[in-house]
C-alpha cells in the first residue's frame, strides 16, 4: 500500500484557515468536507489544487448538513475506502456542531490525529494518535464486554462460555471496572459482573466498530472527473436513536 | 435502574433555542451550567436562559470563555465535570461556536460524559455515540506520571526527567517514545545547544491529566 497522507478538512470560509492547515500539515491528497451550501466553493478549491498537484489530489465530499449519524456513516466509509498505510488528518476548523460530533467520534475510534486550525491559532486534540478503538481493550477485555449483560453474570460461567481461564476473566473484569463499564458484586463467595450504562454503550459502540464493511469490491474510493468521491448506497445507521 | 441526571450542561451560541428543549423536556433537572462566549448575543441568550431557569426553579451557573481558545474552554469545562461527578450530568453541545463544540465534545469523550444533539430540522434529541469511558485512563500510569512531568517543567531534557522521577533512562526513554507516538509529546532542539533535546508536551495534553495540571 503506498503511503499516503490525507488532510481532511472542513471549510470555515476563511481561506487563511485553510491555508494554515495547507502549510502545518503536509499531505498528498486534500479532502474538503463540505455542506451542501459550500460544494461550489469546495469544487472551486479542489480545482485549483489539482491544477497544481495532479487530479488525485483533492477529493470533494458532501456531508449531511445536520445528521449526526448520517455524517458518522459517511465518514467512516470515507475513511474505509482510503487506500493508505499513511497519516490521516482531520482539521475541525468550519465544522457545524453535528459534524464536529461525528468527526470526533471517528477521531477517537480511529486514532486519527485531529486538529482545529482557525484565526490564526491551532490547537491539536489529545487524542492517542494511532491508538484505535481496537487498542483500548486487550482481547479478554473485549470478549468478556461483548458478552456481559447488565444483568450479573458470574465469572465463573463467562470463563466457562468464553473458554478462558478464570483468573484472566477476572483480570478483564477488573480492567473493565477501572475504566468505567463495568460493576463486581460478591454473593455467596462467587464474584458476578454486570454492564452499567456506560458499559452497555460501549458494547454497541465496539460491535457497530468491529462489524464488517457492507460494501463489495476493492476498498479504494473512487472518483468523478470533478474529484467527487463516489461512495456506495447511503445505508441506515447501526445505532438506535432513542 | 433508570438513572436520574440532575445536571444540564449546555454550550449557548446566539440563542438559546438550541438548549432550552434539553431543560423544558425533563422534570428531575435541579442545576444547569451553560458555556458561552463574550459576544453580546451570547450573552443576551445567557440572560434568556437565567431567566427561563429561575422561572422553574433550576439553579444556573453562566460560565464565560474564550471562544477561540479551544483547550482553554475545554480545561474549564472539564474542571466543571469533574466537580460534579460525570455520572449526574448530560451534556447538549448543540449551541455555540466550533470552538465551543469542539471543546464540549472532547470533555464529554475524556470524562466519559453522556451528550446530546438538538436536531434543528427535526427538534428531536439525538444522543451522541461517545466514548463513554475515561478516554485518560487508556494511558498507563507511569506514562501519566510521565506526562505530567513534562506537561510541569515544559522543556525538561530527558535526563532531567530521569532525575525528577528518579527512574531509569531506559526506562524513562520507553515511556517518552510511546508519549511521542500518541502525539502527545514532541522532541525540540534547544534554542542555545543544538545538541540537547527538550521535551515538550501538546497544551491539550493536561487534559488527559488529573487535577493539578
Amino acid at each position: 500500500m503506498a503511503e499516503r497522507r490525507y488532510l481532511l478538512t472542513f471549510l470555515s470560509g476563511l481561506a487563511e484557515d485553510l491555508n494554515l492547515a495547507r502549510r502545518r500539515y503536509p499531505y498528498e491528497v486534500l479532502v474538503l468536507l463540505a455542506r451542501p451550501e459550500q460544494l461550489g466553493m469546495a469544487e472551486d478549491i479542489a480545482a485549483a489544487e489539482r491544477n497544481i498537484a495532479g487530479p488525485d489530489a483533492c477529493l470533494v465530499v458532501s456531508l449531511p448538513p445536520d445528521d449526526v449519524y448520517g455524517t458518522v456513516d459517511r465518514l467512516r466509509t470515507i475513511l474505509d475506502g482510503f487506500a493508505t498505510t499513511g497519516q490521516i488528518m482531520l482539521n475541525l476548523a468550519g465544522a457545524n456542531p453535528a459534524h464536529v460530533a461525528a468527526s470526533m467520534v471517528l477521531a477517537f475510534e480511529r486514532g486519527m490525529t485531529t486538529v482545529m486550525c482557525q484565526h490564526d491559532h491551532v490547537s491539536t486534540l489529545p487524542i492517542l494518535a494511532g491508538m484505535t478503538l481496537k487498542d483500548r481493550f486487550d482481547e479478554t477485555e473485549r470478549r468478556v464486554l461483548r458478552r456481559l449483560r447488565p444483568d450479573p453474570a458470574s465469572v465463573a460461567d463467562l470463563a466457562q462460555h468464553l473458554l478462558v481461564p478464570k483468573p484472566r476473566v477476572h483480570k478483564a473484569c477488573r480492567g473493565l471496572v477501572n475504566k468505567g463499564m463495568v460493576e463486581l458484586s460478591t454473593k455467596h463467595g462467587a464474584t458476578y459482573a454486570r454492564l452499567n450504562q456506560h458499559g452497555l454503550r460501549m458494547r454497541e459502540h465496539v460491535e457497530e466498530a468491529e462489524a464488517p464493511s457492507p460494501r463489495q469490491g476493492p476498498k479504494v474510493a473512487r472518483t468523478s472527473r470533478s474529484g467527487q468521491a463516489h461512495m456506495p448506497a447511503e445505508r441506515e445507521p447501526e445505532l438506535e436513536i432513542t | 435502574m433508570e438513572h436520574t441526571i440532575l445536571d444540564i450542561y449546555g454550550t449557548l451560541g446566539f440563542t438559546p433555542k438550541k438548549f432550552l428543549p434539553t431543560l423544558r423536556s425533563r422534570h428531575d433537572v435541579e442545576r444547569a451550567v451553560v458555556f458561552h462566549d463574550d459576544h453580546a448575543d451570547s450573552q443576551a441568550a445567557a440572560k434568556e436562559v437565567t431567566a427561563y431557569c429561575k422561572s422553574v426553579g433550576i439553579a444556573l451557573e453562566c460560565v464565560q470563555l474564550d471562544a477561540f481558545d479551544m483547550v482553554e474552554c475545554a480545561s474549564a469545562m472539564q474542571k466543571k465535570v469533574r466537580a460534579r461527578g460525570a455520572e449526574n450530568i448530560l451534556f447538549n453541545v448543540t449551541g455555540g461556536t466550533t470552538v465551543l463544540n469542539a471543546a464540549a465534545v472532547l470533555t464529554c469523550i475524556l470524562e466519559g460524559v453522556p451528550a446530546v444533539y438538538l436536531n434543528q430540522e427535526s427538534r428531536s434529541e439525538i444522543p451522541l455515540p461517545l466514548i463513554t469511558a475515561r478516554y485518560d485512563r487508556l494511558l498507563s500510569t507511569p506514562q501519566r506520571r510521565v506526562l505530567a512531568h513534562i506537561n510541569r517543567t515544559k522543556g525538561c531534557t530527558l535526563g532531567e526527567l530521569v532525575t525528577g522521577l528518579g527512574q531509569s533512562k531506559p526506562t524513562m526513554s520507553h515511556h517518552v517514545q510511546k508519549l511521542v507516538d500518541y502525539g502527545l509529546v514532541s522532541r525540540r532542539t534547544d534554542d542555545k545547544d543544538a545538541r540537547i533535546k527538550r521535551l515538550q508536551a501538546i497544551p491539550s495534553a493536561r487534559l488527559l491529566l488529573d487535577g493539578d495540571h
